[in-house]
């Protein structure tokens, strides 16, 4: 099998992974659009040096944070902004709505910094503490540590809007 | 809902963001790697016309001082270049080795900085050079006039001087505008990302 086919079918079988990072990202359909085409080539041009050392998913999680956490803009603040604030108002007009939890949970995890999005993801995926040092370069104890302070900073936002 | 339930969303959802989204602008938007390589490319691009310029300069000009600052230029612009040619190298070489994502902010961070500080360096270091043959250079023309005895050296020297150091404080200046208007938002982004994943 050619390395591009194997490629394709690898990131075919995975290419969830890639979604939900462009999803935790980014709020603009065409941003979240333009970040998979780049988290695809850096993964591309990574997979020749793919040595089967770690499996698939969890190198192109590697891949795929690494792209989305230094994705670039002017103004990106100015637009969280924006969908935090409709997501709030949202939350806050349709108290009675099943989904306000969600909305809510969403809403401050898009406030969260890029790093903290990059951990609480991978905990989401159920990686262990020491999967998610390996993938971010930091320590375990640093990982708990992150985690504890993300779950209470995610908890008293919601509050805020529940 | 849980975090886990959350993942499960993420995968195929509508975000009320993602209409909002949809009204703002829509600037262009990739990855600091990618930003900075297609900089790397544009002034490449700028050395190539330099080098042309000053190649054409050469050739077609018989006036020594012209073809003086114009060996200098080309040399200059060589030697820039493969600075140049070597950073984005290295720049490809981290695109393509997939670190952690603590190392290759690190990496990266370090790379920009280093070329900032190496961009200065070249600039503000080819200011005395640029001097020395400036004066070099004046001299010659003096001593192709009719009469050079007539000359006020002096006076001559201090005009030059005075120029030079203008010319100098307008070289530095620009060089600092430029290098923290093409290369410091990148390292500021990383430098916070950095900072943030190491001790946030």
């Amino acid at each position: 099998m050619s390395k591009e086919k194997e490629f394709l079918e690898a990131v075919n079988e995975h290419r969830l992974i890639i979604h939900k990072i462009c999803n935790l990202y980014l709020d603009d359909p065409q941003d979240r659009n333009d970040l998979f085409q780049e988290i695809l080539l850096a993964a591309w041009k990574g997979y020749a040096n793919f040595r089967n050392e770690s499996k698939f998913s969890t190198w192109l999680y590697r891949v795929a944070l690494n792209t989305a956490v230094t994705f670039y803009r002017k103004g990106t603040r100015h637009i969280r902004t924006m969908a935090y604030t409709a997501a709030a108002g949202q939350v806050a007009g349709e108290e009675e709505n099943n989904s306000d939890r969600s909305h809510a949970l969403q809403a401050a995890i898009n406030m969260l910094t890029g790093v903290e999005k990059a951990i609480v993801m991978l905990y989401m995926d159920s990686f262990s503490h020491t999967e998610i040092a390996r993938i971010t370069g930091i320590t375990e104890n640093h990982v708990a540590v992150k985690l504890s302070r993300i779950k209470t900073k995610l908890k008293s936002i919601t509050k805020r809007f529940l | 809902m849980e975090l886990e339930e959350l993942s499960e969303m993420l995968t195929g959802q509508t975000t009320p963001g993602e209409r909002i989204g949809r009204l703002s602008n829509h600037p262009a938007q990739q990855p600091v790697t990618v930003l900075l390589k297609k900089h790397i490319m544009f002034e490449m691009i700028c050395l190539i016309v330099f080098i042309v310029a000053a190649i054409a300069a050469l050739s077609f000009h018989t006036n020594r001082t012209l073809q003086l600052f114009s060996g200098v230029i080309i040399a200059g612009s060589v030697v820039f270049g493969l600075v140049l040619l070597r950073l984005h190298r290295q720049i490809t070489y981290y695109e393509t080795n997939t670190f952690d994502t603590a190392a290759a902010l690190r990496a990266l961070t370090r790379l920009v900085s280093r070329f900032s500080r190496l961009y200065l360096e070249f600039s503000i270091g080819s200011l005395p050079v640029i001097y020395v043959l400036g004066l070099v250079a004046g001299s010659h023309d003096v001593y192709a006039l009719a009469q050079p005895g007539n000359f006020n050296w002096t006076r001559g020297f201090i005009t030059y001087t005075a120029c030079y150091l203008c010319w100098s404080v307008g070289i530095i200046i620009f060089s600092r505008w430029y290098v923290k208007k093409m290369y410091g938002r990148y390292t500021a982004a990383l430098q916070q990302l950095l900072t943030e994943i190491e001790n946030g």
